[in-house]
């Protein structure tokens, strides 16, 4: 099959992101899961299982998230997944300091679409969660008939800038939510993982998932 | 902006099944000649009694147990596959179940209803039981359920997307069916079933429409592959 730049950026958000001045100064592809999802390096709660381009976690309703270390820390990110909750009451990403936990999240920046406050951006600080902002005027439901929908999270712990963008539809990404969380403060000035979030119950995470860094 | 290929092949999933080695290479799997990439033509078998209507891109029809065939060949389906893969865009207005698929056999015009498909295996999205649901005909015409997904399925309401279905078939005993959903975003097409029913080689591309006096929608792309 040939190279044609409409279908490689096609749900990749590549084009948009681009265009909107998030992919410059030196931010690279780290993950270009186009169409299947490779295994994940570590996860914590219901499991994920893999079938191409789906990952889907069984029934287990704990707090979960699976996901991959990078090769290097890095001080910016731009994570992308979609999503279908099911009767999950969350699914979002997420981008972690240092490697990957192994049990419950302790240091990291993360969106998601929440059942009470909406969309919104939160942190964990030595394993505390904070809420930094919410908006209940869009969101996916967590229903067994939502439609797919994407998610990004866009950090950049230099300048302390946190934003949340949604794709719902055909039609492009739209930006839901920016906070300027003090990343020196908050301790989160650099990031080695990233990850999807979400509370099992047969929450399904689907290609493309992207992330890009510098 | 100009036409792409490219892009069509990313609706219709021509990038996403040959990724994953279902068409293309040496699969064999070609596309048929009963493939509709942009526009809909009429079809070979429709159902007794139901009203529809074709405006380019859209097959629309109103009935009960409404079911149309287009014969895989894009001639008079003497051709059997032995490998089929169909893609389409489905909506429905309470149409209760709505879903395309694969039969062994051809229909012609005014054959009945969907109630007399025989040796036909369809993907579905089922409001009765909130599942995306293979359904399967024998051929006697009996009706059964090989496999449902309670965790995911599209409404079959005004409001809701269009949904993509599709459905890969392997003839053999055991053959191998695997159903693949895609809806409401540019997500990638993903898989919802893997069975290894008995299945003969299959000569009509099916859908499903209007149950109970409903409206439903068939839309481009709708594609076929096969192989003999």
């Amino acid at each position: 099959m040939s190279y044609a730049p409409s279908t490689f950026h096609a749900g990749t958000g590549e084009d948009f992101f681009r265009k909107e001045g998030f992919l410059v100064d030196g931010m690279a592809p780290l993950i270009t899961a186009r169409y299947t999802i490779p295994a994940f390096d570590d996860s914590d709660g219901t499991a994920l299982t893999i079938t191409d381009s789906v990952a889907k976690s069984a029934v287990g309703s704990a707090p979960s998230w699976a996901g991959y270390n990078l090769s290097a820390a890095k001080t910016k990110l731009l994570v992308l997944a979609y999503t279908q909750p099911s009767t999950s009451a969350y699914a979002g990403v997420g981008v972690h300091k240092g490697t990957l936990p192994g049990t419950t999240l302790e240091d990291d920046y993360q969106t998601n679409f929440d059942t009470a406050p909406g969309t919104l951006i939160g942190k964990h600080v030595s394993g505390s969660w904070t809420t930094l902002g919410t908006d209940a005027t869009i969101y996916q439901d967590d229903a067994v008939t939502s439609a797919i929908w994407g998610i990004a999270l866009y950090v950049d712990a230099d300048n302390d800038i946190q934003k949340s963008f949604v794709k719902s539809g055909t039609a492009e990404w739209l930006q839901v939510l920016s906070t300027a969380d003090d990343s020196s403060a908050s301790g989160l000035t650099s990031f080695q993982s990233v990850y999807l979030r979400h509370g099992g119950l047969s929450c399904r995470f689907i290609t493309p998932i992207m992330v890009w860094g510098a | 902006m100009t036409y792409s290929p490219a892009q069509a092949g990313v609706m219709d999933g021509t990038d996403f099944f040959s990724s994953i080695g279902l068409i293309g290479g040496a699969t064999g799997m070609a596309p048929l000649p009963c493939s509709m990439p942009t526009v809909m033509v009429a079809p070979d078998g429709t159902s007794t009694g139901d009203a529809f209507t074709l405006t380019d891109s859209v097959y629309k029809v109103v009935g009960n147990k409404s079911g149309v065939s287009w014969n895989l060949d894009g001639d008079d389906g003497s051709t059997a596959y032995t490998k089929t893969l169909v893609v389409g865009y489905l909506h429905g207005n309470d149409t209760v179940v709505c879903g395309m698929g694969v039969s062994e056999d051809i229909y012609g015009t005014d054959y009945g209803s969907t109630d007399d498909w025989t040796n036909t295996l369809t993907m579905v999205s089922r409001d009765y039981t909130n599942a995306m649901e293979i359904f399967k005909w024998d051929g006697s015409s009996t009706q059964t359920i090989l496999a449902s997904d309670a965790t995911i399925y599209s409404n079959l309401t005004v409001p809701f997307p269009l949904f993509g279905v599709a459905l890969y078939s392997e003839a053999g005993s055991p053959g191998v069916q695997k159903g693949f959903v895609k809806f409401g975003s540019e997500s990638q097409w993903f898989q919802i079933h893997s069975i290894t029913e008995t299945q003969g080689n299959q000569k009509s591309l099916m859908f499903f429409g209007a149950y109970y006096s409903s409206t439903a929608r068939l839309v481009t792309p709708v594609m076929a592959w096969g192989v003999v």
